[in-house]
């Protein structure tokens, strides 16, 4: 009977803090909000090996009159946009998607695959506008260790921006091993890499994935820097991303970041930027992880493009794989 | 260092003689001590005058000590505390005499006295403005969130003082930020004042004894906050008889203990008493078996508080006090399957020794040593990989007060206190597999001196003056090592050995106020204040989080300043059973501090690299009716006020309104005795909504999105609305009413008409642009329905 009781009085006080936990509420609102000045953005990017390409784009109110999956309504036309380099420069081409076949397939495939689109062709490719080399320059590629000067002139608007592609680090070698949970083991594992961090401070780093060839997927925070490990030598864990730009539903936080036993081969980008690029994506990933969290706070992206908001970033990229079955 | 030993014992000999020599020359001083007769527990702020000359009188100073010289002469002394039977005492006053009294509220007629229910016009009398005395009794009427009975929460139902957010026992106080309230007990500052998240306070009711907030012209006394202090005395331990209380409730058990060391003869009381008081939540420790065989064994949170106090009276001129706080929270997480465990106390730990001397009937020393510390650690582990991190900050003060007593139209306060700080920031570690890690972020060191003088001057029946003088002075300093410069020009490295000044800051901090009195029950108090802090909280988020970091003043963050100014006219009617008042205050600010706008906590950068810097002004006019006694007695205070900021750095350089910025705040809180048994109590409090930063802008980057936002703080919270209501029952023994034990019962209920007040307001994302399903859905979370609970308190 006494022990009846107290599990009694232990079962109300476990749902008396179980009730205070779960109180909270949520309802959907209405809230009217002040439009926002227009203003024009940079998606920009200058690898090692690949063309520089750029995408513009207007923004928009949070809840505007364009549909927001409307992507096509968004882009930017007409802009002259050059890319220079010591005492190179070009002027890239404005494709819209209809005319993106004038590229060769090659080229098409490579910037789907920078913006992490799972095509299989080029009819597949969205309805934007891309601003890349000419299909005669495609030689003007990113190089390591020199800096791109953006300039993009549309109506009486100019919009400038530089960045450099740093010495690229990669991992000295990459394996797999189960996952924490021995339960997992059957479904999931996890990718590892040794990386050796230069000497020299102020390393930044930011990494993609990659699953037996597909899309590259990105994990909620992509980009690190050496602050906390300079110079160390280190295994580091390597999530498994999420394809981009998809956001909601539900994350099992015990098999986040882990690979699948179907996942044959774990590819890896390692991708070396600086520091005007790193806090671009580091401020971008706690503006968008800072919704929804009653302790967050509200974080301004940082932007390294003068008259505009957005990013011109160069990479010094090397990708490797671990092939689980070779 | 041995010079300034010198001149403090000089100026403590001169004073002495100043005091002989007044003495001798016209009158004569009567001096003692004030006492609760039911626990010889000190009477603090309680009155003794001239009875028919509320003109010659005095308070009663934090340890009960009171000092009065008259003119050689036959008075009627009256020694008066709210709640407790005025006593009139006739004192031939031809040499100085030591009275001590014992006030009681029994009805009961004593030798050589007289009783009467006389109460004295505190309210419109005194000079200072923006201060106000909660005695615990009147705190534990009030309805109590979950049954917990809250220092914290009963203040932010007084005027000008604001609520941190739903449930948060935070304060804001006229329009400054979290950080700029200093919270004292006994003395030692407690630098995070919140359990769990803020939900409740540190401070266990039945340990303290009384509690003043200061919000307009601080006395010179306080120093190294902008907004206000809070100051929390303890208990000091029943002196007359043994005691234990404590109470059970739905969130946490309480238990304390306290008595004479050696029981006094008859109604005397001892020579020297304690307390011990402690408090601990256990709602997750119940649900411990029902986890017990899961794969989360082991994961709990619980907090826990423990005061303890002894105090020993070696003569009439000496006593010693010693007292302590120690609060933890703990957090602990358990996860068998996937390897982890992570563990994250966090809490305070206080010690204060305060030795009181009289030097004379007119001049009382206290001397203080303190140590305060607070500290958040964080260790997680899973599998191969091991993380460490913690943050804090610990102090070391001494500091010696001295009440000057010279006649009943002069007062001084004067004293000096110095504190060595050291702020541990968020110290990082790590461990994976064979590699160590550590972050380079080191502790920082500062002393912090102070000297005062509070001149408190009655010229006549209509006007008295309170000047005060407050010199402060801050050092940062060693063992630091400075580097500046960058990667491209090469970096360039001083080291600061241990104690060497590497920045210091000088405040001088006058303090005025003055009170003109006219017709019967009628007065009109000015006051100004200038205040230096030099350490501070900068938070991100609404409310102050225990991983929240103090940082100190240093070559980039300068000391943040204040100059208040404020007027108030001060009423009572009905012969002092209502008070009135109402007060207007203007505040400039300078130095403040804000995140800057693109800030992200990063491990191993220093945490002022992300400040920015501006300043404010808050304003506001504040409207207080307060019935002090009778069955139904309670107050209703208004607030209309506002609070700007302008940084060149954070919404384009254009004003905004502060976090804190609260149009309207209004709280009614009344508690009406129905008899000796019942007592109900209500509290109504209405609220502006906070001011936020919504989304306004929406952009793509890599086909996800980006969001911009409008003007800082434009947008409001739905305001805030909510009644509690509270039901005591304390039995009275009817067969045996003289019975020690005693059981009291306590009923309260939260947010009676279940009011879906907002916690904040968030945007949903779901979807995918590219699959062409993206979308934005506005949500608004709120917290706490109705909540009853139900207290169990005892006594014996």
């Amino acid at each position: 009977m006494k022990k009846t009781l107290i599990q009694y009085g232990s079962l109300l006080a476990f749902c008396v803090a179980a009730i205070v936990l779960y109180t909270s509420c949520e309802k959907e609102i209405d809230i009217n909000i002040d439009a926002p000045k227009n203003a024009l953005v940079v998606e920009g990017h200058i690898e090692n090996g690949l063309p520089p390409y750029v995408l513009l784009t207007k923004n928009s109110a949070f809840f505007g009159n364009i549909d927001i999956n409307d992507i096509a309504s968004y882009f930017v036309s007409g802009a002259k946009i050059t890319v220079t380099t010591d005492n190179d420069s070009v002027q890239l081409q404005e494709y819209s998607s209809a005319f993106l076949e004038l590229l060769p397939d090659s080229v098409v495939l490579a910037l789907a695959d920078q913006f992490g689109l799972d095509i299989q062709s080029v009819d597949d490719f969205p309805p934007i506008i891309i601003y890349t080399v000419p299909f005669d320059e495609t030689d003007f590629v990113g190089v390591i260790g020199k800096s791109y000067d953006l300039r993009i002139e549309i109506d009486d608007k100019i919009i400038t921006s530089t960045t450099t592609l740093p010495e690229p680090v990669f991992f000295d070698s990459l394996w797999i091993k189960p996952p924490a949970n021995p339960a997992l083991a059957d479904s999931f594992f996890q990718f590892r890499g040794q990386l050796k961090d230069p000497i020299a401070p102020g390393n930044y780093y930011r990494y993609f994935t990659q699953a037996d060839g597909g899309p590259w997927l990105l994990s909620g925070q992509t980009v690190f820097d050496d602050g906390f490990f300079n110079g160390k030598d280190f295994q580091i864990f390597i999530p498994k991303g999420r394809p981009i730009g998809s956001f909601g539903g539900d994350i099992d936080f015990e098999t986040d970041g882990l690979w699948t036993t179907q996942d044959t081969i774990c590819t890896v980008k390692l991708s070396m930027i600086d520091k005007a690029h790193y806090e671009f994506w580091r401020t971008l990933e706690a503006n968008r992880s800072s919704q929804g969290n009653p302790f967050g706070s509200v974080v301004y992206v940082k932007s390294n493009v003068k008259g505009a908001l957005g990013i011109w970033g160069g990479y010094s990229s090397i990708t490797g794989s671990y092939n689980r079955f070779p | 260092m041995k010079s300034r030993l010198l001149f403090a014992w000089l100026l403590l000999v001169s004073l002495q003689h100043i005091a002989h020599a007044q003495d001798k020359k016209a009158s004569y001083t009567i001096s003692g001590y004030l006492k609760d007769a039911r626990n010889g527990e000190e009477l603090i702020g309680a009155n003794v005058y001239v009875q028919g000359n509320n003109e010659l009188g005095t308070t009663t100073n934090i340890y009960g000590f009171y000092s009065l010289s008259l003119p050689a002469g036959s008075y009627q002394i009256a020694f008066s505390y709210l709640g407790f039977n005025t006593i009139i005492k006739q004192v031939e006053l031809d040499q100085d005499v030591r009275v001590n009294m014992e006030l009681s509220d029994d009805n009961k007629i004593l030798d050589e006295v007289v009783i009467t229910d006389e109460r004295k016009d505190d309210n419109v009398k005194s000079t200072l403005l923006g201060k106000e005395e909660l005695s615990t009794d009147r705190i534990k009427s009030i309805p109590a969130f979950m049954g917990e009975v809250d220092i914290m929460k009963a203040i932010q139902l007084l005027p000008g003082v604001q609520a941190a957010g739903e449930g948060n026992s935070g304060i804001y106080v006229r329009g400054g930020g979290p950080d700029q309230n200093l919270i004292l007990l006994d003395d030692a500052i407690v630098y995070n004042a919140g359990h769990l998240f803020g939900f409740f306070s540190v401070f266990n009711a039945d340990a303290v004894k009384n509690t003043t907030l200061y919000k307009g012209t601080i006395p010179s006394s306080f120093g190294g906050r902008l907004s206000s202090v809070i100051d929390i005395q303890m208990k000091e331990g029943n002196t007359k008889k043994f005691e234990m209380e404590g109470g059970i409730g739905i969130i946490s058990s309480r238990l304390t203990l306290q008595g004479p060391f050696k029981k006094p003869k008859s109604d005397k009381t001892a020579k020297g008493s304690f307390l011990i008081s402690g408090r601990r939540t256990y709602a997750f420790d119940i649900a411990q078996p029902f986890i017990k065989n899961t794969d989360f064994a082991g994961t709990n949170y619980f907090f826990y508080d423990l005061n303890v106090k002894a105090n020993y009276r070696f003569s009439d001129k000496d006593r010693l006090y010693i007292s302590g706080y120690f609060g933890r929270d703990v957090f602990v997480y358990n996860s068998q399957k996937n390897q982890t465990r992570v563990k994250i106390p966090w809490g305070n730990a206080t010690g204060t020794i305060r030795y009181n001397h009289l030097f004379s009937d007119k001049l009382f020393m206290n001397m203080s040593f303190i140590f305060n510390d607070y500290n958040f650690s964080f260790t997680g582990e899973q599998e191969d990989f091991a993380f460490r991190a913690n943050s804090g900050v610990r102090d070391y003060s001494a500091k010696m007060d001295l009440d000057y007593y010279l006649n009943t139209k002069h007062k001084l306060k004067f004293g000096m206190v110095y504190t060595h700080h050291r702020m541990t920031p968020t110290q990082a570690s790590a461990k994976s597999a064979d590699t160590d890690f550590e972050s380079d972020i080191r502790k920082r060191y500062s002393n912090e001196f102070a000297w005062y003088v509070d001149h408190e001057y009655d010229v006549n029946e209509k006007l008295k003056f309170n000047f005060g003088f407050r010199l402060s002075l801050f050092q940062h300093i060693g063992p630091y090592t400075n580097i500046s410069g960058n990667t491209l020009a090469g970096f360039d490295t001083t080291y600061y050995k241990r104690g060497k000044p590497i920045k210091s800051y000088v405040g001088p901090e006058p303090r005025f106020s003055m009170r003109y009195a006219f017709g019967k029950d009628n007065s009109i108090k000015v006051g100004a204040g200038l205040n230096y802090q030099y350490i501070h909280l900068v938070s991100s988020s609404n409310s102050t989080l225990p991983t929240d970091v103090w940082v100190q003043s240093s070559a980039i963050v300068k000391p943040q300043r204040a100059l208040q100014y404020s007027i108030g006219y001060f009423r009572n009617f009905k012969d002092n059973m209502f008070e009135a008042s109402v007060e207007v205050y203007f505040k400039h600010l300078w130095n403040q501090i804000e995140y800057s706008e693109s800030y992200v906590n990063e491990i191993n950068t220093e945490q002022e690299l992300g400040y920015v810097f501006g300043k404010g002004k808050a304003y506001g006019a504040e409207f207080f009716l307060k019935k002090r006694t009778g069955k139904l007695n309670g107050w209703i205070g208004y607030t209309l006020s506002r609070s700007d900021r302008k940084f060149p750095d954070l919404n384009n350089g254009k004003v905004f309104p502060a976090k804190y910025d609260r149009t309207h705040d209004l709280s009614i809180n009344v508690a009406y005795d129905i008899n000796k048994e019942w007592t109900i109590g209500a509290t109504w409090v209405y609220a502006t909504g906070n001011a936020f930063t919504l989304p306004n802008e929406l952009y793509f980057i890599e086909f996800g999105f980006a969001t911009g936002y409008g003007g800082r703080n434009t947008y409001r919270l739905p305001s805030y609305h909510r009644l509690d209501f509270s039901l005591n029952y304390t039995p009275v023994p009817k067969r045996r009413p003289d019975r020690r034990w005693r059981s009291s019962y306590n009923i309260s209920i939260y947010n009676v008409y279940n009011r879906k007040n907002t916690y904040f307001i968030y945007y949903k994302a779901e979807g995918s642009l590219v699959s062409g399903n993206l979308k934005f859905t506005p949500i608004n979370v709120s917290l706490f329905p109705v909540i009853p609970s139900f207290t169990w308190n005892f006594k014996f």
